[in-house]
């Protein structure tokens, strides 16, 4: 694989929305030769302070444009939340500086369309960060397709599944005016993930949701997403954060084509560890796919392939948009082959 | 096991078939050739079968059938009606019901070890390409029905080519979805059920002696029927149940889908 190593002088990071999620990037940024933290900015002052002073001491800012400004800036790291990606994406895209944007890289089809273009019309690069092609399972699934192990895919199955519910009712995550919904929040995940599997246009959604944890819930915790694809295959996603227990983690792939099937069973990626507290599992160690992340995007930035190509990721919200409409009108949603 | 012997006769049935092992493996049961049989055992061309069904539902035998019962569900509901009124215990070969596996998680279902259940999730996915997906889909929907007792409301299909793809809700919300079909290789055989305070997840191509035990436990649900008086959990009716489901959805036991 090309390597964005290697180069003269590392690339300057701003990292924007220092919450939860930017922590891993930040740690993917310092752990990479090719990267430097140029700076980091927050809405919030203590926030970007606090981050500041735990990384090394970097400039902090509130405002977007005085952040963008400072020396040393080439390219951003942008994790706000989902309905502040369109403003500040749109501004990285004037400022001049390539963004890698946490998903999903918009909430509507629009504003994804949008910074494809301001990207594009600047000749920066934009990668949304769909952190799962980047695991292992993922490209091991990819690879297994792509090598013809299993012939023409015919059904793939995803599911991710977890009991875990946003903390408390103040979870941004937990207001579909926010989020976009689950289906924009994590569904675009599962989404892109088997339409890059299936290497087909999608042409078809069909999806059903459910509010498991609690009826009040103006999200659906369960997601069913049905995606048919221009060459007769389909997908099954599975992406729950509202299964019991709680504590369950559980994710199964299973690829059925024609020429043999592929699968990665929710317990065939761990040991099972007997102890005095009672059975459970222990997952394998996997590689960190937000540095396998950064690597690829430092990579495309200096020229190299864009494994992710931000009209991917506009797919994936597409496609997302569409689940949601199905789900509120019970019928499936036609969409156009990206 | 009752000592009665019930006599069977396997119409259509090579000596390889597995249900042929199993019938002469069972203790309930005696093979023959003879017209006198208890039981006879079909698995004749779908051509063929309306009429040796009903012939042999006429002669008052206690029967097995393999497939569905006719191709027009109609007819298969006449099949079943007739069954019905002439009191003889007739069942799909619906052994999946019975493997194992499956038996122990409907019983962890019933006593409400996953809470209330609220999806169900199937793949059965076999080695034998020349399988047709509609025919194992009958098998799936039937297990699906009695892993969580509820009928079939609507259903939303996605032919895939080798693989079919069923949804399906029932009563309470509940949905289903089923992925069957096959490719080379593969042998995934498993349901996964969803409930209000946890999820059960069942292999049923597990464990390795499960394939002829479900079969014995389909025959044993016949000899107790037969021998005790008590009715089969199962009769033809499940047969047209299943077969509706793929066929007509509007009429999927009371769809309006
Ligand atoms: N790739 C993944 O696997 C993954 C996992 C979790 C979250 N995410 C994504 O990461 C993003 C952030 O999620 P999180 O869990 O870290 O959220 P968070 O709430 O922990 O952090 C968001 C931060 O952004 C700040 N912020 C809000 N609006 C801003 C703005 N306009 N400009 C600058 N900063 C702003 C908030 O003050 C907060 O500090 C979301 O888009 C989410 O979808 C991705």
């Amino acid at each position: 694989m090309e390597s964005s190593s290697g180069y003269d002088r590392p690339v300057g990071v701003l990292v924007v929305g220092t919450g939860a999620i930017a922590e891993l990037h930040l740690a993917a940024v310092h752990a990479h030769p090719g990267a430097t933290l140029a700076g980091v900015a927050d809405l919030v002052p203590v926030r970007a302070a606090a981050a500041a002073r735990a990384h090394g001491g970097v400039p902090w800012d509130t405002d977007l444009a005085t952040a963008l400004a400072r020396p040393g800036v080439d390219a951003v790291i942008a994790c706000p939340p989902n309905d502040a990606h369109a403003e500040v994406g749109l501004a990285v895209a004037a400022a001049g500086k390539h963004l890698l944007i946490e998903k999903p890289l918009a909430t509507t089809v629009d504003d994804a369309d949008r910074l494809v273009a301001a990207f594009a019309d600047h000749g920066l690069t934009l990668t949304a960060a769909h952190t799962h092609r980047h695991y292992d399972y993922a490209r091991a699934v990819h690879a297994a397709i792509a090598d013809g192990t299993v012939g023409r895919p015919r059904l793939i199955r995803l599911s991710v599944l977890g009991g875990w519910i946003w903390p408390d009712w103040r979870a941004w995550v937990l207001d579909p005016a926010r989020s976009g919904g689950h289906e924009l929040h994590n569904g675009v995940h599962l989404l892109d993930l088997v339409t890059w599997w299936m290497g087909d246009d999608p042409v078809r959604v069909y999806a059903r949701g459910r509010k498991q944890t609690a009826a009040e819930l103006e999200i659906h915790d369960y997601l069913e997403l049905v995606v048919e694809f221009a060459g007769g295959g389909v997908a099954v996603c599975e992406m729950s954060r509202g299964h019991r227990p709680a504590t369950l983690g559980y994710r199964d792939v299973l690829v059925v084509g024609d020429g043999g099937s592929y699968a990665i069973p929710w317990d065939g990626a761990a040991a099972t560890l007997f102890g005095e507290a009672g059975t459970a599992l222990l997952p394998v160690a996997e590689s960190d796919g937000f540095a396998t992340q950064l690597d690829a995007w430092l990579t495309a930035i200096r020229g190299g392939p864009d494994p992710m190509p931000a009209t991917d990721a506009a797919r994936a919200v597409v496609l997302a948009v569409a689940a949601r409409e199905s789900i509120a009108t019970g019928a499936p949603v036609e969409v156009m082959a990206a | 096991m009752s000592a009665r012997r019930l006599t069977a006769r396997l119409v259509g049935l090579t000596e390889q078939h597995p249900y042929t092992a199993a019938v002469r493996a069972h203790a309930g049961f005696e093979l023959t050739n003879s017209d006198d049989a208890d039981v006879v055992v079909l698995a004749v061309p779908l051509a063929d079968r309306p009429a040796a069904v009903e012939q042999t539902v006429k002669a008052g035998k206690h029967t097995v059938v393999h497939g569905v019962l006719a191709e027009d569900p109609d007819q298969a509901a006449e099949l079943a009606a007739l069954a019905q009124n002439q009191g003889t215990v007739c069942l799909p070969d619906y052994h999946v019901r019975f493997q194992p596996a499956v038996r122990a998680a409907r019983a962890a279902v019933a006593a409400g070890r996953v809470g209330l259940p609220w999806n169900v999730q199937g793949d059965l996915i076999s080695s034998d390409t020349a399988a047709k997906p509609a025919s194992l889909a009958v098998h799936a929907i039937d297990t699906v029905r009695a892993l969580t007792g509820l009928p079939v409301r609507t259903v939303r299909r996605t032919d895939a080519g080798s693989v079919l793809l069923l949804l399906l809700t029932h009563d309470h919300g509940v949905t289903s979805t089923l992925a069957v079909g096959h490719a080379p290789g593969a042998a995934t055989h498993r349901y996964r059920i969803s409930g209000s305070h946890g999820m059960l997840d069942v292999d049923a191509s597990k464990p390795a002696w499960a394939g002829g035990a479900s079969m014995a436990g389909l025959l044993t649900e016949l000899h107790t029927a037969v021998v005790t008086d008590r009715p089969a959990e199962l009769s033809l009716d499940d047969a047209v149940a299943a077969q509706r489901v793929l066929t007509d959805v509007r009429t999927a036991e009371g769809s309006t889908a």
